[in-house]
């Protein structure tokens, strides 16, 4: 048995260390929260685990927030769906049937919260499946800042980007997520089926390419996308 | 695993451009993080759950035509293991009003959560609520019988 007088948490750690998130203590070796498997996260976090938790959030928000953009929810919006998610997680937590799959429960949960304010707020989307897609009209998407970008490559890039599809635009602002989802991730985010993915992706880079030909960017560079 | 065979690199080396660029033009926003870290602080192990069984919101979102009227009214249902909860919210504009009632079980006190926010809900004989000028975000409801059994609803955007 371990010293009864000293708490420690699940990795066996002093808990002040590990609440003062210094990992880079000398000791033992030992796994950090970002390192550690999905599945152990959720199991950690849902035992009480504060720091796994943490870590959870630092590795899937951003896959998150593509739900919702990609669904062209504005930024509040699109922050209410993120928020949700994660709130409902927190309940959840000990109910998640496969924690190493956690990723299609949070982007299936964010779906379903797009929906429900696409069927609140703009009616005439009211479907906003996959085949009404390309139908979007394309005012509702804020121009966001290609100034921010250094490389006017960059901004050429990411301004033909935006002369895709609804559709296109779609997928590929989930693919290009951080960590990049599974097709499966995928198809539970967009209510798509799996095998549509890798075909439409296919075209829709293609598309992209041909675009970016167009303007005079010169060729893409097969190692560097440059 | 799940992946398709990748037929091109360049398509691989184009979207992770693309990845590295929308961080940059479509960064998620810091406070996301920070609410997202603090939700952990909000859990209840102890309280009941009444999950979201359904929600009008949702239903129109699926066929079209089958809303009713033009109202901005949305529906909610929670069922817990023996209450249910039942919400008529409606907007105006930023703001919400909400009409409720917890049917079965005997209600002491009924609290409006939210992530900054818990206030306490007037509660007539028949479990019937109503909240006014409430602001749009996600909430959730706690109920509490007379005998200290608690029932937190999942959380819901209004």
């Amino acid at each position: 048995m371990p010293d009864s007088t000293s708490t420690q948490d699940c990795w066996g750690l002093p808990k002040d260390a590990a609440e003062a998130d210094d990992w880079s203590v000398p000791g033992p070796r030992r796994t950090r929260p970002a390192e550690m498997a999905t599945g152990t996260l959720v199991r950690l976090a849902s035992a009480g685990d504060e720091s796994a938790w943490n870590a959870l959030v630092d590795r899937f928000t951003r896959l998150l927030w593509s739900v919702p953009r990609a669904y062209r929810l504005d930024p509040t919006d699109a922050a209410d769906v993120v928020q949700v998610t994660w709130l409902r997680l927190v309940e959840h937590l000990d109910r998640i049937q496969d924690p190493e799959r956690l990723p299609g429960w949070l982007v299936t949960t964010a779906r379903r919260e797009c929906l429900r304010v696409l069927g609140r707020g703009r009616r005439e989307y009211v479907g906003s499946g996959w085949d009404e897609a390309d139908q979007l009209p394309d005012e509702t998407a804020e121009p966001l800042d290609t100034k921010l970008l250094a490389d006017e490559r960059d901004a050429a890039l990411w301004r033909c980007l935006r002369q895709l599809s609804e559709r296109c635009q779609r997928l590929l602002r989930i693919l290009m997520a951080t960590p990049p989802p599974t097709y499966v991730d995928v198809s539970m985010a967009l209510g798509i089926p799996v095998g549509s993915i890798g075909p439409t992706r296919a075209r829709c880079l293609d598309r992209l390419r041909e675009l970016v030909a167009e303007v005079g960017l010169g060729a893409i560079d097969p190692e560097t996308g440059r | 695993m799940d992946q398709a065979p990748r037929p091109d690199r360049e398509h691989d080396a184009l979207l992770a451009r693309l990845g590295e660029i929308v961080d940059v033009v479509d960064p998620v926003p810091e406070p996301i993080y920070q609410m997202a870290y603090g939700a952990y602080a909000l859990r209840d192990l102890d309280a009941e759950l009444a999950r979201l069984v359904d929600d009008s919101a949702l239903d129109g979102a699926v066929p079209a035509g089958v809303r009713s009227g033009g109202s901005d009214v949305r529906t909610l249902s929670f069922q817990g293991r023996d209450v249910t909860i039942e919400l008529q919210v409606t907007r105006h504009a930023e703001r919400r009003s909400v009409l409720g009632e917890v049917v079965g079980g005997e209600v002491a006190e009924i609290r409006l959560e939210g992530s900054r926010l818990a206030e306490a809900v007037a509660v007539d004989d028949l479990g019937r609520f109503s909240v006014d000028d409430l602001p749009s975000g996600p909430v959730r409801l706690r109920i509490a019988d007379g005998t200290g059994t608690q029932v937190v609803t999942d959380w819901v955007a209004l």
